[in-house]
């Protein structure tokens, strides 16, 4: 049985997955999802969102994303990871929350997909020349073994088109769950292949294909006479059969495999190649990176990932990429005049073919999805950031507009994608200082309770933004902003100490670091799965010191006896705590 | 077909609801189940209602009166028929609205569903839903955000008080929507009760609740239950109302896998906004039920046919 | 105007509101509560419908019972495009007559397979679901050979008639009694597209589709 999972099996037709359908399988009793994005990309993912355990099957694919039913919660096209959690529009969601991704490929016009890395794609010595004809497939209510069986003695009335004959067809013995008849009598040469997908014990989907393809005018008779044919199989097949109904289904949706404690390492670096380098505006350059032997991690509008340069520098760039675009990432790099070697680096020393190291995206400017109507205002290169999110409002059904401030038209970057953007894009050439805050006042208008605003920009232009918006009313809470300096927002939480009572290290927990982390760093790898102080997993004790809770897991009396802390979201009240690790 | 048998102490002890009385009243002897175990519920105007075990389950669904075993203890509350397979507390959990002379409770409809009764439950105490499932009833996109809010146990109830959900009003003027404010209490592992502020009186409180009876570790029966100020409302409308809610959340309910409710944390992924929920599955570990969750995580689950539905 | 005797977990009473909604005609909804105060059965509501069903409707003083025949009345009186109920196209009437019939059929095995479970009606349960397997198989040929020719529903139209209308509130709430559709994709993808219709609604139980 071992063996098996470790095979391809074909889960699904290419022509399965028009019009945005959510495809629902299983395989060996594991419940799948098949889906394809817009890009063409198909997914193969765990039919189960890990929230609450809800079938993916009911939510909706929109082209770029996957979208659960229950609560709204997003995954990206490709890594499964999680890009939006409604319920907490503020928190970008930790890395850990990702759906199960299965190996899959595409091939002969079906989608296979295996339960664990498998070898080979089956291929077969009866490939003719072009694409074979897909046949319906069929499920039958009987389990794969006993479907061997009965194919072994079966007579299929096989014919390439309705004025062939059937003239001994021999059965080729094939690998497992393939059957392969051919006729090799008649001056026709051509082949049906049956492959079995165990579906789960009870049941089994017989997928055909049949090549050479007939002509056109023939297709579809033939497809009808391999209907009758699978469905006459299926009518001996299931008359013949006991169904056991206590007969279980192995390990059939175990809630979770190894529970997602994910051990993170401490580094975060991803090596990339630089595949496009290129002029989008006067002073600023486009690059495109793809990964080299492993996924780009998921990210969401607004997010920013390091860049290290060969002169040892690092400098922290916005993504670009709109939904859903997760083979490569894309930034703006301007050339700035007082570079101390960054942009300037960028622009003159890194080349096409050049390869870099980056880190994953971190967010610490998330686009909330639960406003009407938000107002995106970008000052020159601060437009980075808000281009992500427009790209991603433009798919949604929020109302939203583009301000794009640039000294001139040919500052304007990446018109390829403003251009997507029709009329919610609007542009502000050559304002001066008072021009830009009478021109920003007049699109804010007073407060409408419906609006929020993103800006990123220069910071004189920022303030204006955030002094503008106070003036007419704008609560704080609505006005978000992005300064782009080289320098790393300060958190301003507390530093503090932690002493590891069975080490007797002393760490410190800086600003802006949690305990987690600083733990990881220092070599202690502590189990971790939401990252978010909800689950309990990376829960440690406290010996001594006040802890600053900050987790949903623990109760009210368990905050105030003090002697456990949740290491992912809590810190201190006191300037120590003592850990009992 | 073979039932997996109880085993579950702490379940059986307890009451559960098993029926509204006047459909016992007014449609003869019901045939239901508890905890795998097939009852007879029956009780004509003006006799006692009794509950009886069935040690045979005649095939024909007609037959209600089959080999019956022992009489189960009985009391009605709250307008329902409750009843034990074991030794019940001398009392149920009670509700003191329900007492007040200006009040009318309703029987609202008794819904079976295909999912554990731990499930029917978490999804009464969750408000991120509201905006994606009960859209233009209990709420509206965009606004999806839930607010922090506390969670306490008292006399061993859980209590979730502070929740709060946007409803955005529909005028276009330009206010504020009107935020509802929920307190939520668990004083029995099935039976969630929510209060809400009262339209007629600001100082009091609506009470609506779901009394859910696990029939087997798989399927339940969600009994309806309203206990409001207003007595000339029109009964109707709230009804409706509460079965459409109920009905809305049917296709989520049934979809969620599995369907025994995992008690450990990890075994699926809580997020703040899930803090009563959270503190329900601690619960539940705590009391020892067993029956129709999934205590370890570590250990495989051998699911059922019926987890496949 | 227009009165509808209405429950909102009924699922006849969805397939007249569906048709009322897509034809935006001008109605009232009189709300029968039918669980479980089976106010169906009621004495007035039987003066009504002496067989004490819902839907109903009054038209101005015009009543009729029956799903089907409010569906073939509404389409006929209502539908300038004549698409619903192509009355003047005498085999494509035919056929969409033939799947309303089927429709009988769907309705008694997975609807009534749905009141058993959610609604503790005493039927036969193991007949109703694999009368409903049985039913859906069938569906599930004919809509997948449906989408080899690039057509869409079940009749021979670019664009869905009450049959397709008849069908769909039986197929989508079938997990309801316990009836999954996981093994019938082309019935999964024309749901789908049922749901994507301009004027669709949903009802409770009904999640929905996304836009293409």
């Amino acid at each position: 049985m071992g063996e098996v999972l470790h095979r391809w099996h074909p889960v699904a037709a290419i022509s399965d997955l028009r019009d945005r359908h959510i495809f629902q399988t299983e395989l060996f009793g594991h419940e799948l999802v098949v889906w394809r994005a817009d890009d063409s990309f198909v997914n193969v993912w765990e039919n189960r969102c890990l929230h609450r355990g809800s079938r993916l099957s009911g939510g909706v694919n929109d082209g770029t994303e996957l979208v659960c039913a229950y609560h709204g919660w997003r995954y990206a096209n490709q890594t499964a990871g999680c890009t939006y959690i409604p319920a907490h529009p503020a928190d970008a969601p930790s890395r850990t929350v990702c759906n199960r991704v299965y190996p899959s490929l595409v091939q002969d016009g079906f989608v296979w997909a295996a339960l664990e890395l498998p070898g080979e794609l089956p291929s077969s010595d009866l490939r003719h020349e072009g694409d074979p004809l897909v046949l319906r497939s069929l499920p039958i209510d009987v389990s794969f073994e006993e479907i061997q069986h009965y194919l072994e003695d079966h007579e299929f009335d096989i014919h390439l088109t309705p004025n062939s004959k059937n003239t001994e067809a021999e059965l080729v013995p094939d690998d497992l769950g393939l059957f392969s008849y051919q006729n090799s009598t008649s001056h026709e040469m051509y082949s049906l292949r049956l492959i079995l997908q165990p579906f789960n014990t009870n049941k089994t989907i017989v997928h055909g294909l049949l090549s050479p393809a007939p002509e056109e005018q023939d297709r579809l008779a033939s497809l009808l006479h391999y209907n009758t044919q699978f469905t006459k199989f299926r009518e001996k097949v299931e008359s013949n059969t006991f169904v056991n109904p206590d007969q279980h289904l192995g390990d059939i949706n175990r809630p979770n495999d190894g529970w997602r404690a994910v051990s993170l390492s401490n580094t975060n670096s991803i090596e990339v190649e630089v595949v496009k380098k290129w002029k989008t505006a006067v002073d600023i350059v486009g690059f495109e990176f793809h990964p080299l032997g492993v996924d780009l991690p998921t990210f969401q509008p607004g997010a920013h990932i390091d860049v290290h340069l060969a002169n040892g520098l690092v400098r922290q760039y916005s993504l670009i990429n709109g939904p859903g675009e997760q083979s490569h990432y894309q930034i703006g790099v301007k050339l700035e005049q007082n570079s101390r070697g960054g942009s300037k680096f960028l622009h003159e020393d890194v080349q096409q073919g050049d390869r870099l190291t980056i880190s994953g995206p971190h967010n610490k400017f998330g686009l909330r999805r639960d406003a009407p109507r938000t107002i995106l205002f970008a000052g020159g290169i601060g437009v980075t950031p808000l281009l992500a999110m427009a790209q991603a409002l433009n798919r949604s059904e929020l109302d939203f507009a583009l301000h794009y401030f640039a000294q001139s038209e040919d500052h304007l970057a990446f018109q390829d994608r403003l251009e997507q953007l029709g009329n919610r894009l609007l542009t502000h050439i050559g304002l001066g200082p008072e021009e830009t805050t009478q021109t920003v006042a007049s699109i804010l208008g007073s407060y409408d309770y419906l609006s929020q605003v993103y800006s990123c920009g220069p910071p004189q232009m920022i303030s204006a933004i955030c002094d503008t918006a106070a003036g007419l009313g704008w609560p704080t809470k609505a006005v978000h902003y992005e300064y782009f300096t080289n320098d790393n927002n300060i958190d301003d939480s507390s530093a503090f100490e932690i002493h590891l009572a069975r080490s007797g290290v002393t760490l410190s927990v800086n600003s802006g670091q949690t305990i987690l982390e600083v733990l990881r760093v220092n070599g202690v790898l502590l189990d971790s799965s939401c990252e978010q102080g909800a689950c309990g997993t990376c829960e440690v004790g406290v010996l001594d010191g006040v802890p600053a809770h900050q987790d949903v897991y623990l109760n009210a009396s368990e905050h105030e006896a003090g002697n456990r802390i949740i290491t992912c979201v809590s810190r201190a009240l006191s300037t120590q705590l003592v850990l009992d690790i | 077909m073979s039932e997996r048998s109880c085993n579950d102490p702490v379940l059986e002890n307890l009451w559960h609801p098993v029926a509204a009385v006047p459909d016992v009243r007014e449609r003869g002897p019901i045939r239901t189940q508890l905890l795998g175990t097939y009852l007879v519920v029956s009780g004509p105007e003006g006799e006692e209602i009794v509950v009886s075990e069935l040690s045979d389950v005649p095939s024909d669904p007609q037959v209600t009166v089959g080999g019956r075993a022992r009489s189960l203890p009985v009391r009605e509350s709250f307008g329902f028929v409750w009843t034990s397979l074991g030794s019940p507390p001398d009392a149920l959990f009670d509700i003191p609205e329900f007492h007040e002379p200006d009040r009318w409770y309703e029987n609202s409809g008794s819904f079976g569903v295909h999912t554990s009764a731990g499930r029917v439950v978490e999804n009464f105490l969750d408000l991120a839903h509201f905006p994606f499932i009960h859209a233009g009833y209990l709420g509206e996109q965009p606004y999806t955000e839930v607010k922090e809010y506390s969670v306490s146990i008292e006399n061993g109830e859980i209590w979730a008080t502070g929740c709060e959900f946007y409803q955005p009003i529909a005028a276009v003027s330009a206010t504020d929507g009107q935020v509802t404010k929920y307190t939520y209490r668990l004083a029995h592992p099935f039976c969630p009760l929510l209060y809400k502020t009262s339209p007629l009186d600001p100082e009091r409180f609506d009470v609506i609740g779901i009394f859910v009876q696990p029939m087997t570790e798989v399927r339940a029966c969600a009994h309806q239950f309203l206990c409001l100020l207003d007595e000339t409302n029109d009964d109707a409308t709230i009804k409706r109302f509460q079965a459409i809610i109920f009905g809305q959340d049917k296709p989520i309910l049934e979809n969620q896998v599995p369907k025994r409710l995992p008690l450990d944390p990890r075994a699926e992924t809580p997020i703040k906004a899930d803090k009563t929920s959270i503190q329900y599955r601690r619960w539940l570990t705590d009391l020892g039920v067993s029956y129709g969750v999934i205590r370890d995580g570590n250990k495989q689950v051998s699911a059922t046919k019926e987890d496949v539905h | 105007m227009l009165t509808l005797y209405d429950y909102e977990l009924s699922v006849n009473c969805y397939k007249v509101r569906l048709l009322l909604n897509f034809l935006s005609i001008s109605h009232k909804l009189h709300p029968i509560d039918f669980f479980p105060g089976w106010e169906h059965k009621s004495e007035w509501f039987k003066e009504i419908n002496p067989l004490g069903h819902i839907p109903v409707i009054d038209d101005d003083g015009y009543i009729l019972r029956d799903s089907n025949a409010i569906l073939i009345y509404l389409a006929s009186k209502y539908d300038d495009s004549l698409n619903w109920y192509p009355t003047h196209q005498a085999e494509l009437l035919g056929e969409v007559s033939q799947w309303m019939m089927f429709s009988e059929g769907t309705t008694n095995t997975a609807s009534a397979a749905r009141l058993h479970d959610s609604l503790g009606y005493e039927f036969d349960i193991e007949v109703c679901r694999s009368g409903a397997h049985r039913l859906f198989r069938l569906l599930d040929e004919h809509l997948w050979f449906r989408e080899q020719q690039n057509l869409g529903w079940l009749c021979s139209a670019e664009y869905p008639t009450l049959a397709d209308l008849a069908i769909f509130p039986d197929v989508i709430l079938s997990e309801e009694g316990g009836i999954n559709r996981v093994s019938y994709p082309a019935v999964r993808r024309w749901t789908d597209r049922f749901r994507r219709l301009p004027n669709f609604s949903l009802m409770a139980g009904v999640l929905p589709a996304g836009t293409l």
